[in-house]
């Protein structure tokens, strides 16, 4: 049987969506799998909701997840975790960060997103508080990459721990390497304590 | 910031993760490309944004031109010369140089001559989603369509030689979900270039009307020769087994969708696929050969029915076509939809999820307040709309006046709360319409216009509009880089595409020297003094005048890359809560997205903050004030 694993990373333009993707991508490329990740640039990068697709397998077609149908979502915030909700397949695992960032201009209560995801009572749901981890090494910048860690460690992407460390050192600023290995560690820290997870049923 | 992973440098061999845009980059280094020029635009800037990171190193000529129709003159005298050259821009950016590309279609080409048009179905980010192949048809140049990066990289090396044996210039069409998408490329290997161009006096480069109607037969003779050469071209492909009795025709993307669409409807061995590289002109027998075997033909395309149009004009009467009828003709395509299609057509069973499943999702989404795009904290366009607001207002124009706005991270002042922008058409219109609409309209008229888009395509405009009298506002929001599309260098700049020192040209100089007689210049994050400015010039339209206002801030997200900083100054903000009114001015009319209101209380995210300092400016009741941070924190 063919591992694949279709991964949604969701997140606000300017959290590190487009390099959590593209670390995630080098690093399957690295355990030899086929990757295509489907990124989104210009204006939507502009403080705008952003998502990109990531699927990984032995080979793969069309860069974009059919909907119900991914494995993964992630979300380094919590709005974008729900505007992306339809892309996650029933019984699929949805690691996000409780940290909610208001649209500009929103002058009312952001709702209270996660806990109606949790009533759906449909998915795996995972709060990784990837900010606050990053905030407290001192790199705000950092959280994607404990968001990383976490993925890694739970076996949530067909990842290796050392192929996905060697991918952050290719693919991220080298004087950055420091604080994101170590929020890569927290990360990894944080999915050991909650145990193996993974998701049910891939195809 | 690119990996070694995602570097489109690497030895024949060596595997990459690269977005189509890298490998179109890295296809023209294989075939030794010589000059690349573009302006940039998504969903095309990373193919030129590539290749002018290591262009020094591999003596290519990279340049950043002033706009589509200069990179694309620059790129055709390379190929006069018998050079390599490629000319990239989003699609839009076709249509400003497509003066050039039908003469093109007619002189034909020397040296290898690849036009990259990077189209955007969905307007993702664009004004418009227009299907660029119908340009080969126009001027009677060859299209092609890539599939994934892999086959980008392999085609545009390889399109190289077919320009140069066939003459002609050739048209690559990418969509964003191509340019955008990241994939596995197996690098190919760079070859030795020492070629220097030389220039010979040959009649088809002058297109006199007596050559025109020469030139055109040998532009269809190249037409005819292409048909030819497309029938045994190796990136297009037939699957047939013959026992088939519905069959694919798809290219670029779309391809790919079907693919998965036909595996995931478990058809994959019932349904034939013909697999379109070349898609003008499209290869008669192998459509005539798919069309003979199967009984019905789905033809799978995003935007257009362009494939389609010459598949019903070759096998039309020996097959039942479908497309258009049973696919959008706008937006991008996806695997569910182009599933959807070959479901009705095949009569397979296509497991859709619940409908109690989508009702519930549906409702958890829908309940996300929506995140459009906004700009960025610190930007200075915020402060010079905020300004142009309060010094409407204080002329007693508020809501009266018809703001003619551009293309830019600036199109967002059309947004609540600024709302200030009445028309965006095109690069350059706001200057243009302003013109018009400055004649035909009782109150004042204002032009707003990035620094990037008036170089590109505003002074000629400018140069109407004091030649014919015309009197409105122009407000230049000069930030001194193209921000939206990541910091590219424009003639404004004081560098270059590849790093070496440029001549950058004032706004102001350039605006004078075109005869406006009024050009003020003022630091928008000074409030007082550019609202100031816009008053006094709003008196002078209004008397009668063309007036001008060079408001200049460099972009903040480029000049905190340049310092390598997290914010301006080491002071941050904070609202004071005694202080605080809860008036909401700061939300509401200057929304910053660093201003945010949290448990009833206004608060300044310091994560966010840039240190610009505007709000201080804004708040009535005085009470944002400075923080200074340690230093330790500061960077």
């Amino acid at each position: 049987m063919r591992r694949r694993v279709d991964l949604v990373v969701a997140g606000v333009g300017g959290q590190g969506v487009l390099a959590l993707s593209r670390v995630i991508g080098v690093a399957a490329l690295m355990e030899g799998y086929d990757v295509k990740i489907a990124e989104v640039h210009g204006m939507a990068q502009r403080g705008g909701s952003l998502v990109t697709h990531v699927r990984i397998g032995s080979a793969v077609l069309s860069p974009l997840i059919p909907r119900f149908s991914a494995d993964v979502l992630v979300s380094l915030e919590a709005l974008e975790a729900a505007r992306h909700l339809a892309l996650l397949r029933p019984g699929g695992l949805l690691a996000t960060d409780d940290y909610v960032l208001p649209p500009t201009g929103l002058s009312s209560r952001a709702p209270d997103v996660l806990s109606a995801i949790r009533g759906l009572g449909r998915y795996r749901v995972e709060v990784v508080r990837a900010r606050e981890v990053a905030l407290r090494l001192g790199e705000v910048r950092a959280a994607n990459m404990v968001m990383l860690g976490f993925l890694v460690s739970c076996s949530a992407i067909p990842i290796s721990k050392s192929s996905a460390i060697e991918a952050l050192r290719s693919e991220l600023p080298a004087r950055y390497l420091e604080v994101n290995l170590r929020a890569f560690n927290a990360g990894y820290e944080l999915g050991r304590r909650k145990g193996f997870i993974k998701p049910q049923g891939t195809s | 910031m690119v990996g070694m992973m995602t570097s489109i440098l690497g030895g024949e061999g060596e595997v990459r993760l690269l977005l189509g845009d890298e490998a179109v980059a890295r296809g023209a280094i294989e075939a030794g490309v010589d000059v690349a020029a573009s302006y940039p635009g998504t969903p095309a800037t990373e193919i030129v944004g590539a290749l002018s990171e290591v262009a020094r190193g591999l003596g290519i000529y990279v340049e950043w031109s002033s706009n589509e129709k200069v990179a694309l003159e620059v790129a055709a005298a390379a190929s006069m010369a018998g050079l390599r050259a490629l000319a990239a821009m989003k699609h839009v950016g076709l249509n400003v140089a497509a003066d050039t590309l039908m003469s093109l279609g007619y002189s034909g080409a020397k040296g290898g001559l690849v036009v990259v048009s990077a189209d955007d179905p969905s307007c993702h980010s664009s004004q418009n989603e227009q299907d660029n192949r119908l340009y080969s048809m126009l001027s009677y140049i060859p299209a092609y369509e890539p599939s994934d990066p892999q086959e980008a990289k392999d085609l545009t090396r390889d399109l190289f030689d077919v320009s140069e044996e066939c003459r002609t210039p050739v048209l690559l069409r990418m969509t964003t979900r191509l340019a955008h998408t990241r994939g596995r490329v197996k690098l190919g290997p760079v070859p030795r270039r020492s070629r220097r161009g030389s220039l010979e006096r040959e009649w088809r480069w002058t297109l006199l009307p007596v050559n025109a109607r020469r030139l055109k037969v040998e532009a269809l003779r190249r037409l005819e020769r292409l048909s030819e050469l497309h029938e045994a071209f190796k990136y297009n492909r037939l699957k047939l087994d013959g026992d088939e009795d519905v069959g694919v025709v798809a290219s670029g993307v779309s391809y790919l969708h079907a693919l998965e669409a036909a595996e995931r409807l478990d058809i994959s061995d019932k349904v034939a696929f013909l697999k379109l590289t070349s898609v003008y002109p499209a290869p008669r027998g192998l459509v005539e050969k798919l069309a003979e075997a199967v009984r019905v033909v789905l033809v799978v395309e995003e935007v257009e029915p362009f494939l389609e149009l010459q598949v019903r004009a070759i096998a039309g009467r020996d097959v039942e076509v479908h497309g258009k009828d049973l696919l959008p003709r706008r937006g991008e395509l996806n695997p569910d939809v182009v599933a959807e299609a070959l479901a009705k057509l095949t009569g397979a069973e296509l497991e859709r999820p619940p409908s109690a499943l989508r009702r519930e999702v549906e409702a958890v989404s829908s309940s996300a307040p929506p995140r459009p795009p906004t700009m960025c904290p610190g930007c200075p366009h915020r402060a010079s709309y905020y300004s142009l607001k309060v010094a409407l207002r204080e002329e007693g124009l508020e809501g009266r006046v018809f703001v003619s706005g551009d293309i830019g991270c600036y199109t967002l002042g059309y947004f609540p709360p600024y709302e200030l922008i009445h028309s965006t058409l095109c690069m350059g219109s706001s200057v243009g319409l302003a013109c018009g609409l400055s004649r035909f309209t009782n109150d004042p008229v204002v032009a707003v216009v990035g620094d990037s888009t008036f170089f590109h395509a505003a002074l000629s405009a400018v140069a109407n509009a004091v030649h014919n009298g015309a009197a409105f506002l122009l407000v230049v929001l000069d930030n001194g880089t193209t921000a939206m599309t990541g910091f590219q260098p424009h003639p404004g700049s004081e560098h270059t595409a590849t790093g070496e020192a440029g001549r950058g040209i004032a706004v102001e100089d350039v605006l004078r020297g075109l005869g406006v007689r009024r050009v003020a210049v003022v630091d928008p994050y000074n409030v007082r003094r550019a609202v100031s400015a816009l008053r006094e010039a709003i008196r002078a339209v209004r008397a009668g005048e063309l007036a001008a206002v060079v408001m200049r801030r460099a972009c903040v997200i480029y000049e905190l890359r340049r310092r390598g900083a997290a914010r301006l100054s080491r002071a941050s903000f904070q609202v004071d809560s005694e202080a605080c009114t809860m008036c909401m001015a700061c939300v509401r009319e200057f929304a910053c997205p660093a201003i945010q209101l949290r448990g009833g209380r206004v608060v300044i995210d310091e994560g966010l903050c840039t240190g610009c300092g505007v709000c201080v400016q804004v708040c009535p009741a005085g009470a944002i004030r400075p923080v200074v941070r340690s230093r330790e924190a500061q960077s």
